[in-house]
């Protein structure tokens, strides 16, 4: 459930309208509201992000309003029943409901940031900033393997399940302890695999790709600018 | 073209750690432009020898030699250079987090200026169709999409040998296809192309010369007519006829082929064989 969660959300990126944008600009944009939720302490503020955020998605980035909603769900979920333990720990409904609201906001820009910019965009701008080498070559690696072993969990799991491994409770617990005891020396298999590939491919301990520099255009510019003015309005007007 | 062989090997032989040996004994001449095909069971040595022509694997025992200089541990870039692997399981190979990434790591590997990087990272996407799906993850293609992903990293590097593992293993029809009409291309430019199958009748098709492989020996070494024919060395090695030789075979035991020692090797030539008549 969760992994078609991950690569549904993945097919959007590169299906969206945001794909041409520059993606540090992206990565700007979205870490400006996260600050101005933060720093700007306005439930309205807020309300305006979670609104906006979700109009973005559903126009910018082409994503299915119900899809968007679904994908809120889990850090909703999480956020409004922290919400509720902070109302009965502070006794101040007013404070809960803010707090409540600005992690919805925080959540929602962060949404737009994985809804509109590539993972290797994303990396390529921790470059920029001077991320430690090591951090980034991990995650590289991590993020191209997780989707290499879930493929191939998904396949022993099937198999398994084929010659009835999950039965009833008792096979199933020992069916995946043989499952998992399997994928285990598979990936070790795979790494081996993989560093012989690496190594025919001239590595020398060093991970360097090229990507391609997209243009940053003004009326992005312009629309960032936009953006943050309206949020100091907001802020400005209805407190 | 009057040169020595591209690559040499003399007397090689390599085990993996506390195993049988892997090769033994390996002498073998590569030419430059030799469309070569491997034949062999599991296990007989096949992939050993492709990481190890390809310098991944360290030198134990004898010589390798490329463009008539020795290999040593100091120049063995020079082999991962200019000897390309496309490996079998294409997933193991891949890395990136997005195709054009995926293809620029052996450019950027070889230290080349970026213009160049870039320049060979769009000729190899052009010359394996994959425009459109330069942004896209690994993970997001298809079995199909993923071999040519695979090819393209190799191709963007330019080497003088390429190596095809099994190449046709997991692609359906539509994709040996195209599979076949890239190695003709990339044998019009020259390249040499050496490929281990299991597919009989397409080494026959294709091969200039045929290596077979067993338990780690080099057990025969010739034109794919010359190598199946030999029945008593098939047998041995468990190799079957190629349909097309076989067919050829008996057409000429009822006398509808004349006996001139040209077997047809494709099914176009059979026709104009026996049209011609």
């Amino acid at each position: 459930m969760h992994r078609e969660h991950t690569i549904y959300m993945e097919r959007y990126v590169y299906a969206s309208g945001m794909r041409q944008v520059n993606g540090d600009l992206k990565t700007g944009f979205c870490l400006i509201v996260l600050i101005l939720d933060l720093a700007l302490d306005s439930p309205a503020v807020s309300a305006f992000i979670v609104g906006t955020m979700f109009a973005m998605a559903v126009g910018l980035c082409g994503v299915k309003p119900k899809d968007y909603i679904r994908m809120m769900g889990i850090p909703a979920v999480f956020i409004i029943f922290s919400g509720i333990a902070l109302l009965f720990a502070s006794q101040d409904g007013r404070r809960a409901a803010e707090v409540t609201l600005r992690a919805l906001g925080a959540v929602s820009a962060f949404y737009f940031l994985i809804l509109s910019t590539t993972v290797s965009e994303l990396l390529m701008t921790l470059q920029k900033c001077h991320m430690p080498r090591l951090f980034l070559e991990l995650t590289y690696l991590i993020y191209r393997f997780i989707f290499v072993l879930t493929d191939v969990w998904n396949r022993i799991d099937i198999a398994a399940g084929a010659r009835l491994g999950y039965v009833d409770y008792r096979t199933s617990l020992r069916t995946f302890g043989a499952v998992a005891g399997n994928l285990f020396v598979l990936s070790m298999k795979r790494a081996d695999a993989c560093y012989d590939a690496m190594v025919s491919r001239c590595y020398t301990g060093e991970l360097r790709f090229l990507e391609e520099e997209k243009k940053c255009r003004p009326r992005e510019w312009a629309g960032i600018l936009l953006y943050v003015g309206s949020l100091i309005l907001v802020r400005r007007f209805l407190g | 073209m009057n040169e020595g062989p591209v690559l040499c090997l003399r007397d090689v032989s390599f085990a993996y750690h506390g195993r049988e040996p892997a090769l033994s004994h390996i002498s073998v001449d590569i030419c430059r432009g030799e469309r070569i095909a491997i034949l062999g069971e599991n296990g007989a040595g096949k992939s050993t020898f492709f990481l190890y022509i390809n310098g991944v694997l360290k030198r134990q025992a004898g010589r390798i030699y490329y463009e008539g200089a020795e290999i040593t541990d100091k120049n063995i870039h020079m082999l991962r250079k200019k000897v390309g692997i496309i490996f079998q399981d294409a997933d193991s190979q891949m890395i990136a987090p997005s195709v054009r990434a995926e293809i620029s790591f052996g450019p950027m590997n070889l230290k080349l200026d970026r213009q160049e990087v870039r320049k060979r990272v769009e000729n190899a996407i052009s010359f394996m169709n994959l425009e459109g799906f330069e942004d896209r993850p690994p993970h997001c293609l298809s079995g199909g999409e993923k071999k040519r992903v695979s090819i393209a990293d190799i191709i963007a590097m330019e080497p003088e040998i390429y190596l095809f593992d099994e190449p046709t293993a997991s692609l359906d029809g539509k994709h040996a296809e195209q599979l076949e009409r890239i190695l003709a291309l990339l044998h019009e430019q020259g390249k040499t192309l050496i490929v281990s199958t299991h597919d009989i009748d397409f080494a026959y098709r294709w091969a200039d010369r045929v290596l077979v492989f067993r338990e780690g020996i080099l057990a025969a070494d010739g034109t794919p007519f010359a190598i199946f024919s030999g029945e008593k060395l098939c047998r041995e090695v468990g190799l079957k006829c190629p349909t097309l030789l076989r067919i050829g075979k008996i057409l000429e035991e009822k006398g509808l082929l004349k006996e001139n020692g040209r077997a047809p090797r494709t099914v176009e030539e059979l026709e104009t064989l026996l049209r011609g008549e």
